[in-house]
């Protein structure tokens, strides 16, 4: 495997991390903000954390690779706006 | 079976395109090393009790992991609890012990928190032997997971049948049998002779405990010194590849046990 697949893979695995934190923080707002206070934390914290890994991961992996045509281009555009979304950066 | 001269260097023409690096996530080494570790590499990390062996070994462990290698460490020696706890403090510049007993402030343990995160996205690329002492089992294991890079902490605590001169032999060779079938690389820590504590690492010829057939097998043979708490000499005894005779300086942080490039 390419070093680049390599880093779609961890890509993938940051991005399922990030979707597991986001949910589990969810349940718990639902369920009552006051009485899961720290543990709404500790996962805000660990949401940011896995935020900033996925950033870094997509850099470098932009970094390594050129568009190689229409489509291409179309996904990694879509990765960028989705990471703006996300982390407002 | 016979080949000509040809034939192996079609051989090697059509292995280049498959040549893939293991990054040990140490620039310098990595620089010497022309890229990292190969697959099919067995190499040797030599130390004395309490020369940062195992730190060093869970470094590199964490630094494949986070370049997407598939990784296996098996601990001979130390806990898996152990192992993971020294990431962590690595990670998050927390004493080890500390994050164990939960003696945290609240700025160390957002520290631990990012840290487990950080362990957690890498959760598919590794995993973790603490109760495997057994050549075989080792062997099944790895055979099993296919992973892409091994570490063995420490090759003494293998158990296997007669003196340890025979059985470090026919580990080594094992291993190195197992790295080229596989396809894998493997790291695999050793103590060192008491002789070879005069000479320290600048010693001529590798001393590994029990055996100097460990060093004749491995392709790659590196022993490491810690003079000071924090700092560890990195010797390149071997390297079948080129470089040899190459020493590597590296800082210890004193809280979590973080290994840094000086």
């Amino acid at each position: 495997m390419s070093y680049s697949g390599r880093l779609v893979e961890r890509i993938a695995q940051v991005t399922l991390l990030y979707s597991r934190i986001v949910d589990m923080k969810t349940d718990l707002v639902i369920d009552g903000y006051e009485k899961n206070k720290s543990d709404i934390f500790e996962l805000e914290v660990a949401r940011r954390k896995a935020g900033e890994l996925w950033c870094e991961l997509c850099i470098e992996w932009f970094a390594l690779k050129t568009p190689q045509n229409r489509q291409e281009q179309i996904v990694m555009k879509s990765i960028a706006d989705e990471a703006r979304e996300i982390f407002g950066s | 079976m016979k080949k000509t001269i040809n034939q192996v260097i079609k051989t090697i023409e059509k292995a280049k395109s498959e040549l893939e690096f293991i990054p040990t996530g140490f620039r310098n080494l990595d620089t010497i090393l022309d890229g990292g570790f190969l697959r099919k590499e067995l190499i040797v990390l030599g130390g004395f009790t309490g020369s940062g062996k195992s730190f060093f070994c869970g470094q590199i462990f964490l630094n494949v992991m986070r370049k997407g290698f598939r990784c296996l460490y098996f601990s001979l020696e130390i806990s898996n609890e152990t192992v993971v706890s020294r990431l962590l403090g690595g990670l998050a510049d927390i004493n080890p012990t500390r994050i164990r007993a939960g003696w945290l402030t609240e700025d160390e343990q957002k520290r631990k928190i990012e840290a487990k995160t950080e362990l957690a996205s890498l959760n598919g690329f590794g995993g973790l032997y603490d109760e495997m002492y057994k050549l075989d089992d080792i062997e099944r294991e790895i055979k099993k997971e296919a992973p892409d890079f091994v570490v063995i902490d420490f090759i003494q605590n293998i158990f296997a049948d007669g003196d340890e001169y025979a059985k470090l032999s026919a580990i080594s060779l094992k291993l190195q049998e197992l790295a080229k079938s596989q396809n894998c690389a493997i790291l695999v820590a050793s103590q060192l002779s008491n002789s070879f504590a005069k000479e320290g690492v600048e010693a001529k010829n590798i001393q590994y405990k029990g055996s100097g057939n460990i060093a004749m097998v491995a392709d790659m043979g590196f022993i490491i010194d810690r003079a000071e708490n924090s700092k560890i000499t990195l010797g390149l005894q071997k390297n079948r590849r080129g470089v040899s005779r190459t020493q590597f300086e590296f800082g210890v942080k004193e809280k979590g046990g973080l290994i840094y490039e000086l």
